[in-house]
């Protein structure tokens, strides 16, 4: 027995899979809850795995590796898949030669994404096929599964898990990788893969033929199964929803689907036709269950369960059984909540202080920095989605002119602009916008855990790579002013920030300061600061910063020692990372750097 | 038998490292064994949860739903009072004798309840708890670090489902090298914090 059995999450299940089935080329662009297929895909032998800097490009280079006839895969979170949108539906029309693999990992609850997009709907808009797998065994499997089917009908198949997938743990029985699949070479066949019109028209009823041949094929996938159990209730179901209904319903007859597009019309006309009440059990969007009452056949969905959120347990009870007997409020108690917060001596944390002083309208994007919104700080006005912080503010300059002069400014990470910020600085500049874009440079991907990009130096593998220099790009694109800050020097950073929002040009400021949890630089000391107690006057700016390190001590009058003052701040030794800051905004110089003891 | 498990408290207090112990424990016993984790929030002082089921049959959905939970255990209070509801009131929950203040807390803009009346609650909704000086014992032995491994000691005293051995077993083999020793005098220690 050569099996080995492990306990691995879906993301980690999926690049086991890609190991197994001979895939040569993987892609990617970190994105919760997807980053940790390509971190995993990364340690497997004879895999080319690399971080690229957007999920369009990603997807562009497994395609271009599946016209060499290697296998691919690429993954994004769900909104990566709008990005990629462009060539995903011409993939469709193309094919490719070897199997490429879209893996999309939705976010449904939104537990760190900014819309709960159901992507199934990518499926049937694109044209494509698509498998949903239940648990990590099914990760694994399906992953090579889908490369099969992308070779045998020549189309891209999508993979599409949940966070509950992507995130949690179950056993998988390993094996060996196949044996090697055929090997890559250059073949020109520019009929198929030239998509002017002349050959689009000739590639569009190929599409239309292949759906109709998998629709035929699902009939019979294997992994479309029923599950008879009573036939009282018939549960058509995929995904993590299956475990859910399973757990709270064991008794059911169940149709489970591994293919969620095309759907099987005749295994479910038999299944519906063989129970008294049928029930289609999914997160988000009544996807299945249109199609099913499309063929007039009734069914309870949505009626039954929530379309926003993703399910639970509990909530998929009450939908089946009518009441819940585990009550769906889990916590009653009114207890503090305990949000994500900029780390102690966070580069951010001086840029947002000062933003949040001056009181500008500030758009935003997407990475730790978003956390700026939050209060004390409460400097973020807009998010939307990567790279949107530079037009939104451009739209607002064009709206308004003058008006908006001196109080807008843009501001994004240095991973975000590179993925989808340098087309719209290059609006600005082309288009004379008076806008200042400060690109927050941490040199680093924060948010999704410190993966690497093209301003790192550093490859998704570990190599010193080519590294951009935002500075010339920024001139490059057509801004004439740009500026160097160091954020944890406020009063520079705020004179430069002052200047350059009044300026009637387009204008860039990069703050340059590596993320304090870097493994690679530090700009902090380390050594934590101390607050003298006999000097504060309990005036709050440092808590003002919203750090974690710094505490508010109550105190009555007794305890103040006769000061006018309603309590003190107290530095957590450990939190504290020795970035100045509270230091800089002490107006009676209570505190002070330790020597680290 | 089964045997499911919440594991809560604060991004960096090693939940991941306690529910990879269990996990495997379980594994080793040949069980079915599920788990969730909550990721992302972790790395900026932001609550996490650990599910882990355990079973011998069939187990389906990887999260534990209210009051299924035999187990909980919190290495900080308002971490444990935030999901005891998850806790079969017949179950037993194990807490760190420790507070972790929000920063909304830090900043006098709510109030971290007082320790006592968070235990009076959890008393109320299930009997049999235990407050474990497993950070104070952590420190004594020289890294606060170590909590989890002394959390993990309490609850094979507690648990005659895990055996002493083969966890200590675990522990060592999933330690870094350096931290092997301090970890296993961290588990012996927190075994003996419960009589």
């Amino acid at each position: 027995m050569n099996e080995k059995r492990i306990l691995l999450s879906g993301n980690e299940a999926v690049a086991r899979g890609a190991y197994e089935s001979g895939v040569k080329v993987a892609a990617a662009y970190p994105g919760t809850p997807s980053t940790e297929i390509l971190e995993n895909i990364r340690a497997y032998k004879g895999i080319y795995a690399e971080w690229s800097p957007n999920e369009k490009v990603a997807l562009e280079m497994g395609m271009g590796a599946a016209f060499a006839g290697a296998r691919a895969l690429v993954a994004m979170k769900h909104v990566g898949v709008n990005v990629a949108a462009d060539p995903l539906f011409t993939m469709a029309y193309t094919g490719l030669r070897g199997g490429l693999v879209l893996v999309t990992a939705d976010d449904p609850e939104m537990h760190s994404s900014q819309n709960e997009q159901d992507s199934r709907n990518y499926a049937k808009f694109a044209k494509v096929p698509m498998l949903e797998p239940s648990d990590s065994q099914e990760a694994k499997d399906f992953t090579g599964l889908a490369l099969e089917l992308s070779e045998r009908f020549d189309t891209p198949v999508m993979l599409r898990s949940t966070t509950r997938i992507s995130h949690s743990k179950s056993i998988v029985l390993l094996k060996e990788p196949a044996e090697q699949t055929a090997e890559p070479k250059l073949v020109k066949d520019p009929l198929k893969f030239v998509m002017l019109p002349a050959n689009a028209r000739k590639r569009h009823p190929v599409v239309e033929k292949r759906m109709e041949d998998l629709s035929r094929f699902a009939e019979t996938f294997p992994e479309n199964r029923i599950e008879w159990g009573e036939n009282k209730i018939g549960i058509i179901t995929s995904g993590i929803s299956y475990q859910y209904a399973k757990e709270v319903m064991p008794e059911a007859s169940y149709l489970k689907l591994g293919m969620v597009y095309p759907l099987p019309q005749e295994l479910i006309r038999s299944f519906a036709s063989r129970v008294e009440k049928l029930f289609v059990v999914e997160d988000l969007d009544p996807f299945i269950e249109e199609q099913v009452r499309a063929m007039g056949i009734a069914i309870t969905g949505k009626a039954a369960f929530p379309l926003c959120g993703e399910l639970t347990p509990a909530l998929v009870a009450k939908g089946l059984k009518g009441f819940s007997p585990l009550p769906v409020d889990e916590i009653s108690r009114n207890l503090p909540a305990r949000p994500p917060i900029m780390c102690p001596g966070c580069p951010h944390r001086g840029i947002f202080s000062i933003l949040s002083k001056l009181k500008l309208y500030v758009t935003g994007d997407i990475g730790c920095y978003t956390l700026g919104f939050l209060p004390p700080l409460s400097a973020i006005d807009t998010c939307v989605c990567m790279g949107a912080s530079i037009g939104n503010a451009l739209g607002l300059d064009k709206a308004l002119g003058e008006e908006a002069l001196g109080k807008v400014v843009a501001v994004i990470g240095d991973s975000t602009f590179l993925h989808s910020g340098i087309t719209g600085l290059l609006d600005v500049a082309y288009n004379k916008g008076a806008v200042t874009l400060i690109i927050l440079d941490n040199h680093t991907t924060a948010m999704t855990g410190r993966q690497d990009h093209p301003g790192t130096g550093f490859t998704l593998k570990g190599e010193e790579a080519f590294q951009v220099d935002l500075v010339r790009l920024a001139k490059v694109l057509g801004v004439k002013h740009v500026k160097v800050v160091n954020p944890y020097q406020l009063a520079a950073t705020e004179r430069v920030i002052k200047r350059e929002v009044k300026r009637p040009e387009p204008s860039v400021i990069i703050s340059q300061a590596p993320c304090v949890l870097s493994r690679r630089e530090r700009a902090v000391t380390g050594k934590p600061f101390l607050v003298n107690s006999e000097v504060c006057t309990g005036c709050r700016a440092c808590l003002r910063l919203g750090c974690p390190a710094i505490m508010w001590v109550k105190e009555n009058e007794n305890e103040a020692g006769g000061k006018k003052r309603k309590g003190r701040a107290l530095i957590d030794h450990f939190l504290c990372n020795g970035c100045t800051l509270c230091e800089q905004v002490c107006k009676f110089s209570a505190i002070k750097e330790t020597n680290g003891q | 038998m089964k045997m499911d498990v919440v594991i809560s408290g604060v991004g960096g207090q090693g939940n991941i490292f306690a529910s990879l112990v269990i996990s495997q424990y379980a594994m080793n016993k040949r069980l079915n064994v599920l788990g969730a984790e909550t990721i992302g929030a972790a790395q900026r002082g932001g609550a996490v949860v650990s599910h882990i089921r355990i079973a011998e049959g069939e187990i389906y959905s990887p999260l534990i739903s209210r009051g299924q939970a035999d187990l909980l255990i919190s290495m900080e209070y308002v971490e444990m009072l935030r999901h005891i509801r998850l806790l079969n009131p017949q179950g037993a929950y194990l807490v760190n004798a420790m507070k972790i203040p929000t920063v909304l807390n830090n900043m006098g803009l709510d109030e971290y309840p007082e320790p006592e009346e968070i235990l009076k609650a959890a008393r109320q909704y299930c009997p049999n708890g235990y407050v474990i000086e497993a950070a104070a014992t952590a420190k004594k032995l020289g890294n606060i670090q170590m909590t989890n491994v002394v959390m993990l000691g309490a609850l094979v005293r507690i648990m005659p489902f895990f055996d002493y051995d083969e966890v200590k077993w675990l522990i060592n083999a999933n330690s870094p090298e350096r931290f092997k020793d301090a970890n296993i005098k961290g588990f012996e220690e927190g075994f003996q914090l419960i009589n």
